[in-house]
């Protein structure tokens, strides 16, 4: 059946096919599902990135309703999901991995405050909001006189942006590249950042760039809940509307759509520290996992003992799954009725039959007194945010978008010598990135660090022991895609960094 | 002045029954060789997967020899038969790929060869003496 | 009936004479060989649009009859999805094929992927296929007609014709479309392969007569398992046939010869050779954008490692070298098989020329082999090792 690929926000469509049960046994390859290349795609023409490729093992992993850590029926945790948050003032946190009209219920259940953890970018014009939201259409990325990327790496972070690109530049496009790797040889010009002045050469890139801005220039950049605002921000000025976030939930866009702001909201940060204070006493996680997304997992652990009520409605067994006190486990997302809105606003059919997660939700808020609503009004007011009447998977809706001043951005710069950065692909939310270190040749030389062996990075007192890449980054930066246990932030400064030897005492 | 001092690096498979005997023999009879070589020792020239010679080339090697047993020698009935087939792909590979024929190098030494070894390695090593360092090898590497 | 017989034949039913290309006739021999129990599933591609369409094995009837009609936009390889499935339990399955996919099965046979003893392969002339979003945007550029409105596609004589919801009917010149870069996939540009000869049943309308264009399909008995398709859909009443005539034998031989003719140009032009000391930078530069996601493994139909294979386990995200091994294992490994579908190229998402660079590894070899990949289920001449 038709499907969309939940990796990211990109919407590339794929075939599934649940497998011969007779198969199941005699293949090689887990899961129970099959993918097949829709070509007759307009986002991705059937191709797919390893996300998509290797879709059965993910969707292979799955989440079991739970009751205080032991299994129950889908129903009975529903209502005692109800149970348990009635009286609670529950905050409702959501990346929007999910349908458009699950987030309709979800935001009836939450009284229409969602947290979606983009609390950095509250204090951006709510002018630039839906250019925020939406991005310009990929074609016409195509046919882009220049192209300026934020930190996207397309080999590494949103790949079928990458096939976009190279038409672009096969067109006579030049590309400028600002971020922590080299793209290959992608990019004409290429700005590598510095931890220590990597905000002040964002706010002084339109001088840097000068000559890729202006007329036909499209500037991308990610956006997710760890974005710093400062980035987001240089892409909004750059662009001058011409901009495109990619984002790495399945349906941050409708999210952000349905939204319509988020100055309201609490960074990811700040949630995790009321929650250890004690203001925040009850969560509701839609389709997320706490623990994999922040940096610093142990942290978040303990914070989340502290709660009173957990409830994690989730198709995906993770961490978080294992601590919730309730586990509501609904269809996953290729069997969901309904539709997800993807980077450049085009909305498009899930593909599936059920609405089972629909319904908990609704139920839930039955149980707290709140408002129902039917599956078919949900799915029109979808299709009214966006301005359309139909789903129609070719085109590209049409989305006002407003002017917007140019954004104010703080240039600090702080003393750190060199650190190890944390980029984050679609592969980091789930925690399927590998866990090494990316470090310049010219590090390696003067360390001394031979192929084979592992680095020994030490930060905050701790040290950790990691294979290493070879990779085009600056001296002062060690960057990882994965998780390395040591870095409690995005940007941890190193005060070790060296080759290990190793022995037989030192492998105990 | 760096190119007289640039010295080759090889890899050289060798089967346990034949090749190494031969270099063993070569040692035990003083013939004189340079020291490009790095011999990695397997039981059967039929055990050297293509990828292993590829992986050698990638990793920064500037030549590749494949030895074993001369044909109908072979101590596991037809493995060096099996190695020539492969051979024959690898070549091809190597061929398109437009590395220099001289870097990839098939010979049958027995184990009491030791001058020939000798002087195979010897016309090895001064072939990709000619050709310079490989185009494969990666940055860093030397 | 014997095999080498050609036929002209044509649906009994109505609605799938109109529906089908050509009269039906693959569409009822399916449908036909599964009523009757000759097969338990057949292997189909479902429709769900004039650009788009998705595999299925299905054991409906309906579900077969529904499939009926071409699809020039639809480039969809099916001898990989028939490879994951039953016919090594012992299930017998009929499937369709174009030559691509039928050289795909016979190479998969040959790795114990698939039993060719329960597969009934119903081949299809094919003079190539076309991307459907390339298709769209042709559609719209050079034929200024809206994708939604075609109704219908075909090729004949070179030209390539559209026909839309009101009737109307636009035909251009393949060579000047290919020219602007729309039209065909590169790959079935320099195919060779026109006729499936090596499937059971070989069908097509090339060589039906003026007077029968559009109503009948010409059909090649290629094997015993041929015979036993064709008469069971005549003895089920699903299908009439009529001897082919000499006249349209020949026709049909003088098409696959000018195909093939038009193919050796383009092969020229799209494999051009490069000479030695430039080879090493084109095929690092071809395949720099490589993001190794494993698409094009997952695609080929004549990959038989499965995912413990040297290519994906002998490589690391932690290797910087100048080419990737998975690449170099690949072209090694498929070098004597590859049967050039290019389904590699179309699913990469770097957009690399996979099965072009691949061609060009392995032509030279198999011709120098004299081994033409599946064609034949003789064992190729470089796996026997006394």
């Amino acid at each position: 059946m038709k499907s969309v690929c939940p990796g990211c926000n990109f919407g590339c469509g794929l075939y599934l096919q649940p497998k011969d049960e007779e198969m199941i046994a005699l293949d090689y390859r887990r899961g129970i599902l099959e993918v097949d290349f829709k070509k007759g795609s307009e986002v991705n023409e059937g191709k797919l990135c390893k996300f998509g490729v290797e879709l059965p093992e993910y969707y292979a992993n799955k989440a079991v309703s739970k009751v205080d850590g032991s299994e129950v029926e889908f129903e009975k945790a529903v209502e005692e999901a109800g149970k348990r948050l009635a009286g609670k003032d529950a905050v409702f946190l959501s990346f929007g991995d999910s349908t458009c009209e699950e987030l309709i219920a979800l935001s009836k259940l939450a009284d229409g405050k969602i947290e979606s953890g983009l609390g950095a970018l509250s204090d951006i014009d709510e002018t630039a909001y839906m250019c925020m939201a939406v991005g310009i259409p990929y074609e016409d990325i195509e046919k882009a006189n220049s192209i300026v990327l934020i930190n996207v790496d397309p080999y590494a972070q949103y790949p079928l942006i990458l096939r976009r690109i190279l038409r672009a530049k096969e067109n006579g496009c030049k590309v400028a590249y600002v971020g922590w790797r080299k793209p290959r040889n992608l990019a004409d010009k290429v700005i590598l950042l510095s931890p220590s002045t990597w905000i002040k050469t964002l706010a002084e890139l339109e001088n840097e760039l000068s000559e890729f801005l202006g007329e036909g220039c499209v500037v991308i950049s990610d956006l997710h809940p760890h974005v710093h605002p400062a980035q987001v921000k240089t892409a909004l000025n750059l662009g001058k509307g011409n901009v495109l976030f990619l984002k790495p939930f399945a349906n941050l866009t409708g999210l952000m759509l349905l939204k319509s702001s988020v100055s309201d909201d609490r960074t990811l940060d700040n949630l995790i520290s009321e929650i250890e204070e004690g203001n925040v006493k009850a969560l509701f996680v839609h389709e997320a996992d706490l623990i994999e997304v922040m940096p610093d997992s142990e942290r978040v652990k303990e914070a989340l003992q502290k709660l009173e009520v957990l409830v994690v409605q989730t198709s995906r067994a993770s961490p978080i799954t294992e601590m919730a006190h309730v586990v509501i486990a609904p269809e996953q997302l290729w069997e969901k009725k309904g539709v997800v809105v993807n980077n450049e606003g085009r909305i498009l059919e899930v593909g599936g039959e059920r609405t089972d997660g629909f319904e908990a939700l609704c139920k839930v808020a039955e149980a707290l007194g709140k408002e129902k609503i039917e599956f078919d009004d949900a799915h029109k007011q979808v299709l009214e945010k966006v301005g359309v009447d139909v789903v129609n998977e070719y085109t590209v809706p049409a989305y006002e978008r407003k002017e917007y001043p140019a954004q104010s951005i703080e240039a600090q710069e702080s003393d750190i010598e060199t650190a190890l950065v944390k980029v984050y692909t679609p592969f980091t939310w789930r925690d399927m990135e590998g866990q090494y270190i990316c470090l310049s040749i010219n590090t390696i030389a003067s360390k001394g660090i031979m192929k084979g062996n592992l680095v020994t990075v030490g930060a905050n007192g701790n040290e950790g022991r990691y294979p290493f890449r070879p990779d085009d980054v600056a001296d002062d930066v060690v960057l990882t895609f994965g998780r390395i246990d040591i870095a409690k932030e995005n940007i941890t400064p190193l005060e070790k960094i060296e080759n290990t030897i190793w022995t037989e005492e030192k492998e105990e | 002045m760096m190119a007289e001092e640039w010295e080759p690096k090889i890899v050289l498979f060798a089967c346990n029954w034949c090749s190494y005997g031969g270099s063993d023999a070569a040692g035990v009879a003083r013939f004189q060789q340079p020291p490009t070589t790095r011999i990695i020792r397997v039981m059967c020239s039929g055990r050297i997967d293509p990828a292993f010679v590829l992986e050698a080339f990638l990793e920064g090697a500037d030549g590749v020899c494949v030895t074993g047993c001369h044909i109908g020698d072979c101590h596991y009935i037809n493995g060096n038969e099996k190695t020539k087939v492969r051979y024959s792909f690898l070549e091809r590979v190597v061929k398109e790929l437009g590395i220099e024929p001289e870097r990839l190098r098939l010979e049958w030494i027995s184990a009491s060869e030791g001058e020939k070894f000798a002087n195979f390695v010897k016309q090895v090593t001064e072939d990709i003496k000619k050709l310079g360092p490989s185009p494969l090898k990666p940055e860093g590497v030397q | 009936m014997n095999v080498g017989e050609c036929y002209l034949g044509w649906s009994t039913k109505d609605e799938v004479r109109e529906k089908g290309a050509s009269g039906g006739l693959v569409t009822s021999v399916l449908a036909a060989a599964l009523e009757k129990g000759l097969v338990e599933k057949v292997l189909v591609l479902k429709k769900i649009s004039e650009y788009d369409a998705e595999p299925i094995i299905t054991d409906s009837v309906d579900e077969v009859l529904e499939s009926a009609g071409s699809l020039h936009a639809v480039p969809v390889g099916l001898s990989k999805k028939l490879g994951l499935q039953l016919t090594r339990l012992g299930k017998k399955i009929a499937t369709v094929g174009k030559p691509c996919d039928v050289r795909g099965m016979y190479e998969m046979a040959l790795r114990d992927q698939i039993n060719i003893d329960n597969t009934y392969i119903v081949g299809l002339n094919c003079g190539g296929t076309m991307p459907p979003i390339l298709t769209r945007k042709m559609l719209r550029e050079v034929y200024e007609i809206d994708p939604e409105e075609v109704v219908e596609e075909e090729i004949a004589k070179g030209e390539l014709i559209f026909k839309t919801k009101d009737g109307k009917e636009i035909a251009k010149k393949i060579d000047e479309l290919e020219e602007m870069g729309y039209g065909r996939r590169e790959n079935c540009r320099y195919c060779f392969v026109k006729i499936p000869t090596n499937a059971d049943l070989a069908c097509g309308n090339w060589g039906v007569p003026k007077a029968k264009q559009g109503q009948a399909t010409f059909v090649e008995v290629c094997s015993e398992k041929g015979i036993e398709l064709l008469e069971n859909a005549v003895n089920a009443g699903y299908i009439e046939l009529e001897s082919a005539s000499e006249k349209g034998i020949n026709a049909r031989k003088k098409v696959e010869q000018a195909m093939i003719d038009l193919a050796s140009k383009w092969r020229e032009e799209l494999l051009p050779s490069i000479p030695d000391e430039e080879r090493l930078s084109f095929y690092i530069k071809e395949l720099e954008d490589c993001i190794g996601c494993g698409a094009c493994k997952t695609v080929c139909p004549v990959c038989a490692c499965g995912d413990d294979s040297k290519c994906t386990t002998m490589i690391s995200e932690l290797d910087n070298h100048k080419i990737s091994l998975y690449h170099l294992i690949r072209f090694l490994h498929i070098m004597d098989s590859c049967v050039a579908c290019g389904m590699c190229t179309d699913v990469c998402p770097a957009e690399i020329k996979m099965s072009q660079l691949q061609a060009r590894f392995s032509l030279p070899f198999q011709e120098e082999k004299e081994y033409v990949a599946g064609m034949t289920l003789e064992k190729p001449p470089f796996f026997e090792v006394r």
